[in-house]
């Protein structure tokens, strides 16, 4: 891994909410590759969590998200899971989880031309999870928002829930 | 400028059957990158992985679940899981010859958290006899206990050489 990582922004979660935003207004520009880091994240109920990424500050819901990855788990054949045009990352960076003892989502995100007006903004990702059900569970793949304009962050939702408990932490790969 | 990807600690052996790496862990970090890049082998197979508990003892009890999707040059993908196990398997493939080494990178969350399960995310390159063998590959330690070090073994024979170096993000 060349360069260092410069944290940006952190977010630890100790009670109850529905949705987490990393940069905004923390945000700094003058990286090209970021990198988000989500460990121990658990929600109050059984939640499949999504991402968006955020411009200006405020979540860009346009369906103009696209992804593709591989289903990592231990109970049954590997999936292949893949959509466009949604209005968000749906599904794919972290598993059902909740409260049950080992139910834990954990993830590395990399995000890249974020600052780029004139290009898409893209995302790759992996993830280790035990869900709610006790299976070992992650995916593994990238995605993208297709359109060109600069974002300057990224929000998790719970996805009708809330974290309860979980920490994001936002980096910027310095060269 | 201060950074936030901070070396640990490193550790080497030659003909070993296994490496520890000893007290890596600790309060100061709740992830933390491991980085491979060399090994050499007496048998062409995967490398394990499991973890030493507080008093530094490899933990060996049938507590590890891991899943990971092989991605070969010469061949179709492959998909190896299996749960209950005494390591995280398939971490990584090397061949036996001096110049089939590896590149392995590996996340390892939560280990020193006496109240969670430890969990890792890993991604290698390899090469073997046949071909480029690389992987995508999750694991999980399904105990709640501290963890205070790892120790990375082999499927079936030894390391003739090998080296892990252990980075905390902070």
């Amino acid at each position: 891994m060349a360069g260092s990582l410069i944290k940006i922004d952190e977010e630890i979660v100790t009670s109850a909410v529905a949705s987490v935003t990393l940069g905004g207004a923390n945000w700094d520009s003058s990286y090209d590759v970021y990198m988000v880091k989500i460990n121990n994240l658990k929600c109050d109920v059984i939640a499949s969590p999504y991402a968006r990424f955020t411009v200006s500050g405020t979540p860009d819901t346009s369906a103009n998200y696209d992804w593709a990855d591989k289903v990592l788990r231990t109970d049954t054949t590997f999936g292949d899971v893949s959509n466009t045009n949604q209005t968000n990352f749906t599904e794919i960076f972290l598993s059902t989880v909740d409260t049950v003892t080992g139910s834990a989502g954990n993830a590395i995100h990399y995000l890249y031309n974020m600052n780029n007006s004139s290009e898409y903004s893209f995302i790759s990702f992996e993830e280790t999870t035990r869900r709610h059900s006790g299976v070992l569970f992650g995916h593994q793949g990238g995605g993208v928002h297709t359109v060109a304009q600069a974002c300057d962050g990224i929000q998790y939702v719970a996805n009708g829930q809330n974290f309860s408990s979980g920490t994001f932490t936002l980096y910027g790969l310095k060269k | 400028m201060a950074t936030n990807l901070e070396f640990i600690k490193s550790a080497s052996g030659t003909s070993v059957t296994s490496l520890s790496v000893t007290d890596c862990f600790s309060a100061d970090y709740d992830v933390y990158y491991v980085s491979i890049t060399k090994t050499d082998v007496t048998v062409q197979t995967y490398s394990y992985v499991r973890f030493l508990d507080s008093g530094g003892s490899v933990i060996s009890a049938s507590e590890y679940d891991y899943a990971e999707l092989g991605l070969l040059s010469y061949g179709s993908f492959g998909e190896n899981k299996n749960t209950g196990l005494t390591a995280i398997q398939h971490i990584d493939l090397s061949g036996t010859s001096t110049a089939q080494g590896i590149g392995n990178s590996l996340y390892i969350f939560n280990p020193y958290d006496s109240s969670s399960y430890t969990f890792t995310a890993g991604q290698y390159s390899g090469h073997s006899s046949s071909g480029m063998a690389g992987g995508k590959n999750i694991g999980v330690h399904k105990s709640a206990e501290t963890i205070t070090g790892l120790n990375y073994l082999r499927g079936s024979g030894n390391f003739d050489s090998v080296t892990v170096n252990v980075f905390g993000v902070k």
